[in-house]
């Protein structure tokens, strides 16, 4: 039976909820709308709340994207030119793209002249006609991770933890062709990103090609140059002529199930894979440098995720609060004790120190001082990326190497042909 | 007092009768005009705003360049003459004719013959028609997903099932040669249960007294077949022709998740093309230019179907 008490209960909670927006936007915070690679939960929101508790009246809405998705969708978000997302992850060699076409506004008077503290690589992704346009926030680097099992078996010697003692790729293939076993469903060596240039361009690099001309803007006569072509004829036989390499595996995470789960004996990723791996506990693995061709020299690739504010965001202050606050040696720490991914910060890497004193990290951390290339600067690199990403697919289905680059080249070349002028 | 009332007021209305009807006649349509575009208007308004308004969005902006700064220009027809002068256009062009051309026919074939499985009367056939059906229930995203781990060269159970009875292992979505009829084959397996339910609606509205004056008539199944069942079910083979065309004219998720356009534009279809331009060549005039082009062609043909389809039947009448 309904009596007045519940009525007068009923009305005052009713009442509550009335007015609970009220109260909400009495205590509004300014929110900032991020645009985040979509990097596992756990990576992304202690870092979120890092922040959000350094400035309480800062409040963050995350949009986590996946890798594949984020460059499209960031695509349209931006062409919109509307002040929405606040703050975006951005791809380093994105820069001068997003520069050029102003969706990116300058960090130059937010961070001040202190960036000498950041990794050479790091601050030249950033930096577009001398100005810092994207906050440096995480680097990467590549060891070759090796299945110690298989190499017994096969009677091959494991290569050394050592940069000194690098393997030529010539070696890596006669490893490979010892360590692949058909009836076992067991591959030589495995790429993390079989089809991305961030990888894949080292090999003709370190064969002495230049991947794109000076400027960024011409790709013919360096994308279909003869080193150019010989590394990646190299390339397409580990697949098509000596089958040690298994075609079609482009997914980043079939990869490292394949070298986890013991189908494949050796395989190039990332310093994410180090953690992933280290969690597969009746694995027992070891790692090694990066190869290099006989008679060229070591490249290894870099870059790094950085983060840009929009030009447009009409919260200026709280946005600039934010990438200030992720220039801080602190949140740059955290985020590499999170993900592991080598720092961009110098100083991270003494402070993290006893973590990162291990054979993976120390190749790692040789790598970004010695041998790291960026990937290229131009304004273009969305479309040279997906342009030679469709040839490298398709050299490794045995398209003719020689005639798929040059189409590469000139496709390229047709798109570059707006950043002309 | 209201009995009176009405009593008194009765003639006047009975003299008023005349004059209303006659006002209707002079205006007859008038409120029910008012009315029915009250009902209409709603969906009158959204079909302007989201489907007439981006296609004349589409056509206008094929029109205008945009620079890297976001500024637009008209262009006239530059976006046209840059992708008629462009050689990856044309191979588009010819993918997608080459797979409008076998697909179109194939799942309505397909789709015409599960219909007349699950028609017949007897057990198990509303298992069938849910086989039938349930591919259409997954999202296309994940059709392509599954297939692309299904036909996995190295993975792949499938290339397990044939390496395994001596076939060996396909490339499937890796070759430039299979790629493009694997993208058919999984289009169909998803697409025909979906045309089938249009279909067993036709045929559901074919008179059965007409087949029962053919069996009195001694006329076999394959008479009946042809000169009942497909003159009977011109009008719904119309419509599923039509919307088969446009949609598969309008093919991209499982290009985009699986294949990007390879190997060696193999499956480079227009809508993909479109997308690329849009999204990763910033060449959003171009992108709109090509969308152009598939209305035209999606016009042109569905055009050309329903003529043939009416013209048929005009014959027959």
């Amino acid at each position: 039976m309904t009596t007045r008490r519940t009525v007068l209960k009923g009305m005052t909670a009713a009442g509550g909820l009335l007015a609970a927006p009220q109260l909400l936007r009495a205590q509004a915070k300014t929110e900032l709308n991020v645009i985040w690679v979509g990097w596992p939960e756990s990576h992304i929101t202690p870092m979120a709340e890092m922040f959000m508790k350094n400035n309480p009246t800062i409040g963050l809405k995350l949009e986590r994207i996946p890798f594949n998705e984020l460059f499209p969708a960031l695509e349209v978000r931006l062409q919109a030119r509307t002040p929405l997302p606040d703050i975006f992850f951005a791809d380093g060699p994105l820069t001068a793209s997003y520069s050029i076409r102003k969706h990116l506004a300058e960090l130059d008077g937010i961070l001040g002249n202190d960036l000498g503290r950041y990794t050479k690589a790091a601050l030249a992704q950033g930096t577009y006609k001398g100005k810092l346009m994207t906050l440096p926030y995480i680097s990467s680097g590549m060891v070759l991770f090796l299945n110690r099992k298989h190499f017994a078996d096969a009677g091959v010697a494991l290569p050394e933890p050592d940069v000194a003692k690098r393997w030529t790729w010539e070696q890596t293939l006669e490893a490979a062709k010892k360590l692949t076993d058909p009836a076992k469903n067991q591959w030589g060596l495995v790429f993390e990103m079989a089809d991305r240039p961030y990888q894949a361009l080292t090999l003709p690099q370190s064969k002495g090609a230049q991947v794109l001309s000076e400027d960024g803007l011409t790709a013919t006569g360096y994308v279909d140059s003869k080193p150019f072509i010989d590394a990646m004829q190299f390339y397409a036989d580990l697949f098509n002529k000596h089958k040690v390499t298994p075609t079609g595996v482009f997914d980043t995470n079939l990869a490292l199930e394949m070298f986890a789960t013991g189908r494949a004996s050796m395989y190039l990723a990332t310093t994410p894979s180090l953690a992933s791996i280290s969690a597969r506990k009746d694995l027992d693995w070891t790692v090694a440098p990066q190869p290099y061709f006989e008679g060229g020299k070591a490249v290894t690739p870099t870059g790094s995720w950085h983060i840009g504010m929009n030009p447009r965001t009409k919260q200026r202050a709280a946005a600039e609060t934010f990438i200030k606050a992720f220039a801080q040696p602190e949140y740059v720490e955290a985020q590499a004790r999170l993900r592991p991914n080598p720092p961009v910060l110098k100083s991270v890497w003494d402070s993290m120190g006893a973590e990162l004193d291990t054979p993976g990290w120390r190749i790692v951390r040789s790598e970004m001082e010695n041998t790291a290339v960026p990937r290229p600067a131009t304004p273009g690199w969305l479309e040279y990326e997906d342009i030679l990403r469709g040839a490298f697919r398709e050299i490794q289905g045995g398209a003719n190497v020689e005639q798929r680059l040059k189409k590469a080249a000139r496709d390229i070349d047709r798109e570059f042909a707006k950043y002309r002028g | 007092m209201t009995a009176l009332t009405d009593r008194a007021s009765a003639p006047v209305a009975a003299s008023e009768a005349p004059r209303a009807a006659r006002r209707r006649s002079a205006d007859p349509m008038q409120p029910r005009t008012l009315v029915l575009l009250a009902f209409l208007l709603p969906a009158l308004a959204f079909l302007v705003l989201f489907r007439l308004t981006p296609i004349v969005i589409a056509i206008g902006g094929s029109l205008f360049t945009q620079n890297l700064a976001g500024e637009t220009s008209f262009g006239g027809l530059t976006n046209f003459a840059q992708l008629f002068g462009d050689e990856r256009f044309w191979n588009s062009l010819k993918v997608t004719l080459i797979f409008n051309i076998i697909i179109n026919p194939l799942q309505i074939a397909i789709a015409f013959c599960y219909a007349l499985l699950v028609m017949a009367p007897g057990k198990g056939v509303t298992f069938f028609r849910a086989a039938f059906f349930l591919p259409m229930t997954l999202s296309t995203g994940l059709t392509a997903v599954l297939w692309n781990i299904m036909l996995d060269s190295n993975l792949g159970p499938v290339n397990a099932i044939l390496e395994g009875i001596g076939i060996g292992r396909q490339p499937f979505f890796l070759s430039e040669h299979q790629a493009l009829g694997t993208m058919i084959a999984i289009a169909t397996w998803k697409g025909c249960g979906y045309w089938m339910i249009f279909l067993l609606a036709g045929l559901y509205r074919i008179p059965g007294e007409l087949y029962e004056a053919a069996r009195i008539d001694g006329a076999s199944r394959r008479h009946q077949l042809v000169h009942i069942t497909l003159p009977q079910m011109r009008r719904p083979l119309a419509f599923v022709f039509v919307a088969d065309t446009a949609i598969n004219f309008l093919f991209f998720a499982p290009v985009y998740i699986i294949t990007k356009g390879g190997p060696n534009g193999a499956t480079d279809l227009l809508m993909f093309r479109a997308y690329e331009n849009a999204f990763t060549f910033i060449n959003w005039g171009r992108s709109l230019a090509l969308s152009t082009i598939i209305l035209v062609i999606i016009g042109v043909i569905a055009a050309i179907e329903l003529r043939l389809f009416r013209d048929k039947e005009g014959a027959e009448a």
